[in-house]
């Protein structure tokens, strides 16, 4: 019987057996692996029981081309240990034999001996494993129990870190490991905060540090461990210039383990990074311990930068405290200072004997004493927040300073007050400041509010953000309707064409834009869409070289526009009078002097044998010029009188129809030449009070410039009367006066028509009028141009006051 | 050369009698002319006097007018005309 051993496959390998020991079949399948289907040792492993084969070429469950090129006719396989198979025992046989009982009984016996011996070995290697474990375990845990207390009683970050460092560089059996701190700089590259363990730092002094390469980046990151048993055969690795890889010079570095540390926040406080030369030397094991490592590492790290942040509010407040002017007291409960207060006296120059007990109501102001002492003994009684104002003694200045002060209780355990502690803060600068800028305010205030020039200020923007009373009256918009607002669109945005005015174009609003004052007129527009004429200084506000808004003052010049052009009529007026004041005086004067002269050779020439008769002609003729000249200048005194308000009317009853009739009767040689037909309708018997001369040279007026303008066609002149008025009307057919010439013909200097063919001051119509209204009266004009004209007087028959 | 005929062209009858009684006095031919207009009538309608004195401000025909028509008729061109005016800026 030749016997052999085969173990069943592990893992993957299940399905195959291999032999382990053989002595009959040979080298042929020793170290073979067969399927487990293609041998019938597979077989017994698989089906876990025994089994006989008398003849391997006749039995079906016996894959014989397995044993063809063997010796092998019969065989007995026992599984070893069948309820968890670690392999078959057989006994092969070259002749054909069926195994007997006895034969199956040892084969069983020895089977059952593996089995048992098996068994044994595993139990001790399981023991031996979890020995080791249960070591590894404690040593673990140990390290990490003394790294921990080591970490927890280190305060000082560079100590700790260094700690940390070469605790888990132990820990992992690391040649060397480092930690480096996750910190970068303003360029974005780590910072140099670093330790090193396990060789000197000189080692890695020439080195650059560790940049966010393509493998140190996930443990910068905290995207988690990175473990590798040759760390020259990752992906990773050498991707990253300038070295692509070590740089020259570097420890040889194989297994590489690198751990982030995070703090509880969730940020990456840094990693730590181990080396070993040679490769595979970081296990899982090592991976956890120094996991956990970390995890206490961190919590180190953040209790260290708590307290150093501590450290250095600590250090703040000293120094803020040693710095400050101001003071810090202590009292009893009832307020008295009992122990001295060095920047009580420092602030107020009272020494110990004078500011104990209440002595520190004498430093106050005499005038706020009752006031912080109300304070004060409210606070003593109710035990709350003591809090005053007023002005105390200032030693430096030796004047008084405004303060503010500040105290609290505190308390015995049984609630009682044991004292206060408080601040008296110097608010002198402060108060002093504010009172300047009241008084500035003030200033402002009343400077915007009286001023008669319209003030607006603009934010960079072009919105309103102030408008002073002025500035409201002249726009006619509240600063409430238009706070907020862009000035331009609530009082520029039409141009007086009625065109749109877009606010690029406005020089106000480019004032700021160009940085530039902008003067000049323009036209606003009212709320109801009307326009008004303003003069307007616009000027940029610059603030620390910036520009932040618009002034803009305004001045609403209409009234001024109206007296500009007032001016310039009358001036214009005055021109176009003085030259027809030069003509119409001229006019008689021609043939005076003619006559005069002509009368002066006469005598000369023809002396004695002049015929009186012709001297008499002559001088009758030059006489007729003076008359003219004389009522031309009577005219002028008129116009002279009425412009300053002389005109005095000499009122009495005068029959108004035998008044027009002579006036008529007198123009009678005027009437002849200019070609008009002059009809009357004049009622009888119209009396009035007026003034006779005056109402005559209204008369003469109206019934010459009806010859003058008539173009010979008929002239009416017409009176009636009721028991109040009469009214006067002179009717002609000539030019007529156009609609915009009406009102002005009314005025001094006025003619509807050009001088070239009309002589005669342009004083008529307008003395008439003056004349008229001084009676009480009324003058109007009915015209159609080229139809012809119709003046009406309206007089009251009894005198009024004028009317006005 | 006294004995010749003047037209004397003045809106101011005054004027025109005055000039008139001198020219008279002095041997002349007056003929008077109230404008332009009747000025221009006169020349078409009688033989050329030997000399117009010439108002400008007047009115129907002024003496500008007057002297624009006398320039476009081949007939009156050659007549005299002496511009008497008391427009300062005539």
């Amino acid at each position: 019987m030749r016997r052999r051993h085969v173990r069943p496959p592990r893992g993957r390998e299940d399905d195959h057996v291999y032999y382990k020991e053989e002595n009959a079949i040979g080298p042929l399948w020793k170290g073979r692996r067969f399927p487990a289907s293609a041998c019938i040792s597979g077989w017994a492993i698989q089906n876990r029981q025994p089994v006989a084969i008398e003849d391997v070429y006749a039995d079906p469950r016996v894959p014989c081309e397995a044993y063809e090129p063997t010796f092998v006719k019969s065989l007995l396989m026992i599984p070893i240990r069948p309820t968890d198979p670690v392999g078959a025992i057989g006994a092969h046989w070259a002749t054909k034999h069926r195994a007997t009982p006895l034969e199956q009984e040892l084969l069983q016996a020895v089977a059952d001996a593996a089995a048992t011996a098996v068994q044994n070995a595993e139990l001790w290697s399981a023991r031996a494993r979890v020995e080791d474990e249960l070591r590894r375990h404690a040593r673990a845990t140990e390290t990490l129990l003394s790294v921990g207390n080591a970490l927890a009683s280190e305060l000082e970050q560079e100590k700790l870190v260094q700690v940390i460092t070469d605790e888990a560089t132990k820990l992992c059996g690391a040649e060397f490991g480092a930690f480096f701190f996750n910190v970068i700089n303003e360029r974005g590259e780590s910072y140099t905060l670093y330790t090193i363990s396990g060789v000197p730092r000189e080692k890695f002094a020439k080195f650059p540090l560790p940049r966010n390469t393509a493998l140190f980046g996930p443990t910068f990151r905290g995207e988690g461990v990175v473990r590798l048993t040759d760390v020259t055969k990752d992906p990773r690795y050498g991707k990253n210039p300038p070295y692509h890889g070590m740089p020259n010079g570097h420890l040889p570095v194989c297994s590489y383990l690198a751990v982030p540390v995070k703090s509880r926040g969730g940020r990456t406080l840094g990693g730590l990074f181990f080396g070993h030369s040679r490769e595979g030397m970081f296990t899982e094991e090592h991976e956890r311990l120094t996991v956990g490592l970390a995890g206490q590492a961190a919590i180190a790290l953040d209790n260290a930068g708590l307290y150093k942040e501590l450290r250095e509010s600590e250090e703040r407040y000293r120094s803020l405290v040693a710095a400050t002017t101001n003071v810090v007291w202590t009292t009893d409960a009832s307020g008295a200072f009992v122990v001295p207060q060095p920047s009580w006296e420092a602030f107020t120059g009272q020494p110990w004997e004078e500011h104990r007990g209440f002595g520190w109501v004498d430093a106050l102001h005499a005038d706020d004493r009752p006031c912080v002492q109300a304070a004060w003994n409210k606070a003593v009684s109710d035990g709350a927040l003591y809090e005053s104002h007023g002005r105390v003694r200032h030693a430096p200045s030796q004047g008084y300073h405004h303060f503010e002060a500040k105290g609290v209780a505190t308390r015995n355990t049984d609630g009682s007050i044991r004292g206060w502690i408080g601040t008296l803060v110097d608010v002198d600068a402060r108060e002093r400041a504010e009172e300047a800028r009241r008084r500035v305010q003030v200033q402002m205030e009343t400077i915007a509010s009286n001023a008669t020039l319209g003030l607006f200020m603009l934010d960079a923007r072009q919105c309103l953000t102030f408008v002073n009373p002025a500035g409201e009256r002249i726009m006619g918009f509240s600063f409430a309707e238009c706070h907020g607002r862009p000035l331009h669109d609530v009082i520029h945005h039409t141009r007086p064409d009625g065109t749109p005015y877009p606010m690029e174009d406005c020089p106000i609003d480019r004032a700021l834009p160009e940085l530039s004052q902008m003067q000049g007129e323009d036209v606003f527009v009212r709320r109801d869409g009307s326009f008004y004429p303003v003069a307007f200084t616009a000027s940029p506000i610059v603030e620390g070289g910036r520009p932040v808004g618009t002034v803009i003052e305004v001045r609403d010049i209409t009234e001024e526009k109206r007296a500009e052009k007032a001016l310039r009529d009358a001036i214009r007026a005055r021109d176009v009078f003085l030259s027809i004041a030069s003509h119409e005086l001229r006019t008689p004067l021609t043939p005076l002097t003619l006559q005069l002269q002509g009368l002066v050779r006469m005598l000369q020439r023809d002396g004695e044998s002049l015929e009186s008769q012709t001297i008499v002609d002559k001088v009758t003729k030059a006489a007729k010029q003076v008359t003219h000249l004389d009522r031309l200048v009577k005219g002028l005194l008129d116009v002279s009188r009425l412009t300053e308000d002389r005109l005095v009317l000499e009122v009495e009853a005068v029959d108004l129809s035998q008044l027009v009739a002579d006036a008529l009767e007198r123009l009678r040689p005027d009437i002849e030449p200019s070609g008009c037909q002059v009809s009357t309708e004049i009622a009888a018997g119209v009396v009035g009070m007026c003034d006779r001369l005056r109402l005559d040279q209204v008369v003469t007026n109206l019934v010459t410039n009806a010859l003058k303008y008539g173009r010979g066609k008929p002239v009416l002149v017409a009176l009636q009367a009721d028991a109040e008025r009469a009214v006067l009307s002179v009717q002609d057919h000539g030019i007529g006066v156009s609609v915009e010439d009406r009102r002005r013909i009314f005025g001094r200097f006025e003619r509807a028509v050009s001088d070239r063919n009309y002589s005669g001051f342009g004083l008529g119509l307008w003395i008439s009028r003056q004349v008229v209204e001084a009676m009480g009266g009324k003058i109007d004009l009915e015209s159609q141009l080229g139809v012809g004209s119709t003046f009406r007087v309206e007089l009251p028959l009894k005198p009024r006051g004028p009317q006005t | 050369m006294p004995g010749g005929t003047i037209l004397v062209v003045d809106d101011e009858a005054d004027v025109r009698e005055a000039i008139r009684e001198t020219l008279e006095y002095d041997g002349y031919m007056a003929v008077e002319a109230a404008n332009g207009l009747e000025a221009l009538q006169y020349l078409r309608n009688h033989p050329a006097p030997c000399l117009v004195l010439l108002d400008l401000m007047m009115p129907v025909m002024s003496g500008f007018d007057f002297l624009h028509e006398v320039s476009r008729d081949a007939t009156l061109r050659s007549i005299s005309i002496l511009i008497v005016s008391a427009a300062a800026k005539a």
